[in-house]
């Protein structure tokens, strides 16, 4: 009952009332998930060991009371890792998605806005990118570019762009010849105020559904980028990298070396994509 | 006529979407580090030699013209050779190309095996048990990373049950099939040659199960999301208004009008698997087009990368293409 | 049987709506009865429940919703218990529907003759060949030019018109002996309303059939229908010969919604003082009594039933 009533309220305190949002994130799961995730990347690591620490214990140790992971084959605690490899996995994610979206969003939005010509050019490049074998590009971009941190967020960020330039195009396309942005045009506003002022805030929601998913996305090709040993390298704790670092003992059944930064990628984007999920339905 | 022209559009879009991929990554594979020219030869080659290479391989002419000749050469069915195995491409892709149908085809066929039909119940039955079942699979597979899941499945029925076989690639254990499609399962029916097919069946569970489940996740909630909507439609309330009984309802009213979204859901899916499933093959040691994709890249392999990423949009559109058709003639409204 | 019984009879008709988070009681003991071969209207407000008690005449209530009390009565069966599958036997062949949306009704992916053939070969015994040629023969009789090549063109392919004309045929089909219109007219301009209403009348007289004609505007009743109920908050406010009702109404409530109409025409719009109750709770007193300015104490207390008054029954204390 109160599901729907926040729902049906959820306009209202997206600007400003700070009471709601707090029993909102109470209240549903996805975003407390989503708040929790962030906190253990935030404040997590003071409260776990050195991720790097070699051999604290014996190598390849199955998770026991001091090391509830276990260890890794070089003896490094891997709860540690995992909660260390929250902040590189989100904080990659999250500037991959929004370096995306500050890309691709102006394109859309210029580009349904203004029609004609601009339209089709972005829309038939961003439509031929649907052809590509996304992951094989990215991987072969960042061969070339060299794997550093940096190169890795924008190598994902751009093979992201085309999404948000078709999603930013189909929302602002309806909306272009409503009376309201007409009055504005007819007021004199310039096309960036009213994109800006009129267009925007009525896509806003679709836009940080998108966001979210975005960043569920980078996350996992950021983490299939280290698996197949592109990207991150060990011992820096990044998820699939550590999910690679694993694979080889998951044959002699080793399983916790791999097990537990694999569950951390599934439950962050498990969440990340409810979380979408519960903003598309405001929306409607 | 109207088809001819349908076909005709189809095409000149699908030549243009061609020539805009083959150019962006021939620009991207083109900046790969490394010399090949040192790869063929030998580090300790001296300079003439390598400079022999370079200049038989084109490498000294400037990009544009090095894209001309490259596409001079597509268009003669030549898509270069391979530095890291030594043959000609087209020669490489000959083994891999049908691994990675094979497996694409059986995962395809698994997922909507499993994906539609929990889709259309799960549409039927609101707030059931299935649905709910159809919910939480639809979240985990769309957010599960497939080189975990593969990674998992393998620690399960490998490591701890020892029902599969180990993920070394796609036959163990028997020699494979005397070759005519290069898909061991078809050859070795073929060829009657049971040894083959039991062993390559088995090898090909884990990873076709693992993509099944990954690309059934979007299928399913688009049957579902559609069937909803279709469910939902006044013609549906009409037509049974009308007294049409619920198997007709469900069978030849519901299902033709969910049937043109999920087709498309399908095409999609499978142009993309076609593509190479980079990570799955990767974990499997699949020896299809992703690994050999992945395998090139970490060796600087130019040709290699370039031809199968052309060869998958390639794929991807001519796929799209034939779903358009299909929908020419089962959407009376594209007519 | 007599023909002197009505063709459908409903008593104290109630249904609950239950979903997540509350409990609707949307229809609190309608009662009226369509008699053979009689056009009838059931007016009301959006909200009034005119539209769920078709539904439910038809056994076709939406998910979370279920009849709690009272009978439906047709050919000495009691619609408000038989099993959907005896309901599918009924639907299209005894009763029937046509809706708002013409368009809308027919099935996009399959030719409209094909969707009228269905219907027959569903309840009449007769063959594939057959059945396409009488679904023709249905098209051709609504007025369709180029019936054999409209039959096979499908639905977008039609227009509004020819749609409406398609949905009746499929409707009529079976010549049914009660057939339900729900809001043909509204979001149409007054020529299509007369045309469409027109072309109602017209089959329904030809074949014998009953018409419970749904509709929020009261004015394209008097026309049309012979016999009128005004429906509000779930339950018949005042049943009676069309012509008598609208010319002297004697519920308050029939009062304001027939001024409402008819000062709309003078360009003054008037509307009910209010908004309509919302049905979240059983009712005690008058569902109007909120709204009325006639109302007393009693009114909010006591539940007026519907009583006869000279050629009428209306339900309300005060008259």
């Amino acid at each position: 009952m109160l599901q729907d009533q926040l729902n049906r309220d959820a306009k209202k305190s997206l600007t400003h009332n700070m009471k709601w949002w707090l029993i909102k994130i109470l209240y549903t799961p996805c975003y407390l998930a989503l708040a929790i995730i962030f906190l253990i990347a935030l404040i997590g690591p003071w409260f776990v060991g050195d991720p790097l620490a070699l051999s604290v214990g014996p190598r390849l140790t199955a998770p026991t009371l001091a090391s509830p992971f276990g260890t890794d084959q070089y003896g490094m605690d891997i709860l540690s890792r995992v909660v260390n490899g929250a902040r590189i996995d989100l904080l990659a994610g999250l500037s991959a998605a929004m370096l995306a979206a500050s890309i691709g969003m102006p394109l859309g939005a210029f580009a349904a806005y203004r029609g004609g010509v601009w339209d089709q050019v972005m829309l038939r490049t961003s439509e031929s990118f649907q052809a590509f074998p996304v992951l094989i590009l990215a991987m072969g971009a960042i061969a070339a570019l060299g794997s550093s941190m940096l190169n890795m967020i924008m190598v994902i960020a751009l093979v992201n762009v085309p999404v948000y330039i078709r999603l930013t195009r189909s929302a602002v396309l309806p909306l272009r010849d409503k009376d309201f942005v007409l009055a504005a045009r007819c007021a004199g506003l310039t096309d960036w105020k009213i994109l800006r002022r009129h267009i925007l805030p009525n896509v806003a929601p679709v836009i940080i559904a998108q966001f979210s998913v975005n960043c569920a996305w980078a996350i996992q090709i950021l983490a299939a980028l280290s698996f197949v040993g592109l990207g991150v390298k060990l011992p820096t704790p990044e998820w699939g990298a550590m999910v690679r670092g694993g694979s080889d003992y998951i044959l002699y059944g080793q399983w916790w070396v791999s097990v537990f930064p694999g569950l951390a990628i599934l439950l962050t984007v498990l969440t990340l994509n409810q979380v979408a999920d519960r903003i598309g339905q405001i929306r409607r | 006529m109207r088809i001819l022209a349908y076909i005709g559009q189809r095409l000149v879009l699908l030549i243009v979407a061609l020539l805009g991929v083959s150019i962006i990554t021939f620009v991207v594979t083109r900046v790969l580090p490394g010399n090949p020219a040192y790869l063929i030869v030998g580090v300790q080659a001296d300079y003439s030699t390598v400079a022999a290479v370079i200049e038989k391989l084109g490498l000294d002419k400037p990009i544009p013209e090095q894209y001309f000749l490259y596409m001079k050469q597509l268009f003669a069915g030549d898509l270069g050779s391979s530095w890291r195995t030594g043959n000609p491409v087209t020669y490489d892709l000959k083994s891999r190309w049908p691994a990675t149908i094979e497996l694409a085809t059986i995962a395809m066929l698994l997922a909507i095996s499993w994906a539609i039909p929990l889709g259309l119940v799960s549409a039927l039955k609101k707030r059931s048990i299935t649905d709910r079942l159809a919910k939480i699979l639809s979240g985990l597979g769309v957010s599960i990373p497939e080189f975990w899941l593969a990674t998992l499945l393998i620690l399960v029925f490998f490591a701890i049950f020892h029902i599969a076989p180990a993920p070394i690639g796609r036959i163990s254990r028997a020699s494979p099939p005397d070759l005519i499609t290069g898909m061991y399962l078809i050859d070795s029916i073929l060829t009657g040659n049971m040894t083959a097919l039991k062993a390559s069946a088995k090898q090909i569970i884990l990873p076709a199960v693992t993509l099944a489940f990954v690309i059934g996740a979007p299928l399913l909630r688009v049957t579902r999301a559609f069937m909803n909507e279709v469910l939902e439609s006044q013609y549906i309330r009409s037509a049974r208004a009308m007294g049409i009984p619920k198997q007709s309802l469900i069978f030849r009213h519901a299902l033709p009008n969910v049937l043109l979204p999920v087709t498309t859901m399908i095409a999609v899916l499978y142009g993309y698997l076609l593509g190479g499933t980079v990570l799955v093959e990767y974990v499997f040691a699949w020896p299809g087009m992703g690994k050999y994709a992945i395998d090139s890249i970490n060796s600087s392999d130019y040709a290699p990368v370039m031809a199968v990423v052309l060869l998958s949009a390639l794929s991807y559109l001519i796929i799209y293409l034939l779903t358009d058709l299909l929908h020419f003639f089962i959407d009376p409204r594209t007519r | 049987m007599s023909n002197t019984s009505p063709l459908i009879q409903i008593d104290n008709l109630s249904a609950r709506i239950r979903n997540e988070d509350q409990t609707l009681f949307p229809l609190q003991g309608v009662s009226f009865s369509i008699e053979r071969n009689v056009r009838m209207a059931l007016v009301g407000e959006s909200g009034s429940g005119k539209s769920l008690t078709a539904s439910a005449i038809l056994g076709m209530l939406p998910t979370g919703s279920q009849i709690t009390d009272g009978t439906i009565i047709m050919n000495e069966r009691n619609l408000a218990l038989i099993s959907e599958k005896e309901f599918q036997k009924i639907r299209g062949k005894e009763i029937s529907i046509v809706f708002q949306n013409p368009k809308a009704s027919l099935n996009p992916v399959r030719t409209v003759g094909s969707q009228i053939a269905e219907v027959l070969r569903v309840h009449e015994r007769i063959n594939q060949k057959q059945s396409h040629d009488k679904a023709i023969q249905l098209l051709e009789s609504l007025g369709l030019p180029d019936p054999k090549k409209r039959a096979r063109d499908y639905p977008h392919q039609y227009s509004g018109g020819m749609a409406q004309r398609a949905a009746l045929a499929m409707a009529m089909a079976c010549q049914p002996s009660l057939l339900i219109a729900d809001e043909p007219t509204s979001g149409l301009d007054a020529t299509l309303q007369q045309q469409v209403l027109d072309l109602l009348t017209q089959q329904v007289q030809h074949q014998k059939s009953s018409l419970l004609l749904i509709t929020h505007d009261i004015s394209v009743v008097g026309a049309t229908c012979e016999q009128v109920a005004v429906m509000y908050g779930g339950r018949i406010m005042e049943v009676g010969p069309t012509e008598l009702i609208l010319r002297r109404p004697m519920n308050p409530y029939t009062e304001k919604l027939i001024e409402s109409f008819s000062r709309s025409q003078d360009g003054k719009m008037t509307s009910i003082p209010g908004t309509v109750r919302p049905p979240t709770t059983e009712l005690k007193g008058c569902p109007f009594a909120d709204r009325c300015h006639m109302a007393n104490k009693q009114c909010h207390t006591h539940l007026p039933e519907l009583a006869p008054k000279g050629d009428r029954l209306i339900a309300c204390i005060n008259v």
